[in-house]
């Protein structure tokens, strides 16, 4: 059951991680670049 | 809102496709069936782009379809090289390894490393939705809701993606979450730094350097 919990729970969450990394990662692109970048949570909404 | 139904039921085909293959994988399937499935996806939206009259989506149809000859030949080596060192071909066994297939499979790695931009359309090899030239490829013709899907889906890739380089550790989670880490520092450095090449270039580069190191990998884990 538990082994079952954490794949089952990352499937069902997949679309909210991919979303976060990718807000995540034009942070980072941005401060690649010298800029402040878009909040964090803007893909998402 | 839609340019016809049959585009619209193909761009949330693609998303349920991807969903489907990155459940497969994260619940230790056949890796072979994950990378068939994730074809899968990818011919939707392919299909999907030629099926509208515009230039640019026919255009990032051919280019996503390059790609695919790109980066697949590497991930097929890549799964029957895990085969070659597990003696299986599911996810479960290389997950739960007891040393870090990093170890066994470092040229695998990197060829994974090389081919991860293609999938990801990241500079230099983002031909398939190059903004500038193509305006986004195949995804132009999509609006509302299904392109919502469509956008989704492409986050779906980064966890596939991610979950590929974590294969690469085993059972060993702290080593996993270092590989991804580096490789989100990798892709962004690398796409920051980075100009387009074109298309040929891509698969120049990926069917000799990538799927060669990957070839070599796997001889070494068939003669050893």
């Amino acid at each position: 059951m538990n082994d079952l919990l954490i794949p089952v729970l990352l499937i069902l969450l997949a679309p909210l991680i991919g979303g976060l990394v990718y807000g995540f990662e034009r942070i980072i692109k941005a401060r690649m670049q010298r800029r402040i970048g878009p909040p964090f949570i803007t893909t998402l909404l | 809102m839609i340019v016809h139904s049959a585009h619209a039921f193909l761009g949330i085909m693609h998303f349920v496709s991807l969903w489907f293959a990155l459940a497969v994988l994260l619940l230790g399937g056949d890796l072979i069936l994950v990378i068939f499935l994730h074809l899968l996806s990818t011919s939707l939206i392919i299909l999907a782009g030629f099926s509208t009259r515009s230039i640019f989506s026919h255009l990032g149809a051919n280019r996503t379809a390059i790609s695919i000859l790109a980066y697949e030949p590497v991930l097929i080596i890549i799964a029957v090289s895990i085969f070659m060192l597990t003696g299986s071909f599911d996810a479960s066994a290389a997950f739960n390894w007891d040393q870090p297939l990093l170890y066994k499979m470092p040229l695998a790695f990197i060829a994974l490393l090389l081919v991860l931009p293609i999938k990801l359309k990241k500079s230099p090899f983002d031909v398939a939705e190059a903004h500038q030239e193509v305006t986004g490829g195949v995804e132009i013709e999509f609006s509302g809701i299904f392109f919502e899907a469509v956008y989704t889906a492409k986050w779906l890739d980064y966890v596939f993606c991610y979950t590929l380089v974590f294969l690469f550790a085993g059972n060993n989670i702290l080593l996993g979450i270092g590989l991804m880490v580096f490789t989100f520092f990798y892709l962004n450095a690398l796409d920051n730094s980075s100009a387009r090449v074109n298309y040929k270039q891509m698969l120049r580069f990926s069917l000799t350097v990538s799927f060669s190191l990957a070839f070599i990998n796997l001889l070494i884990n068939i003669f050893t």
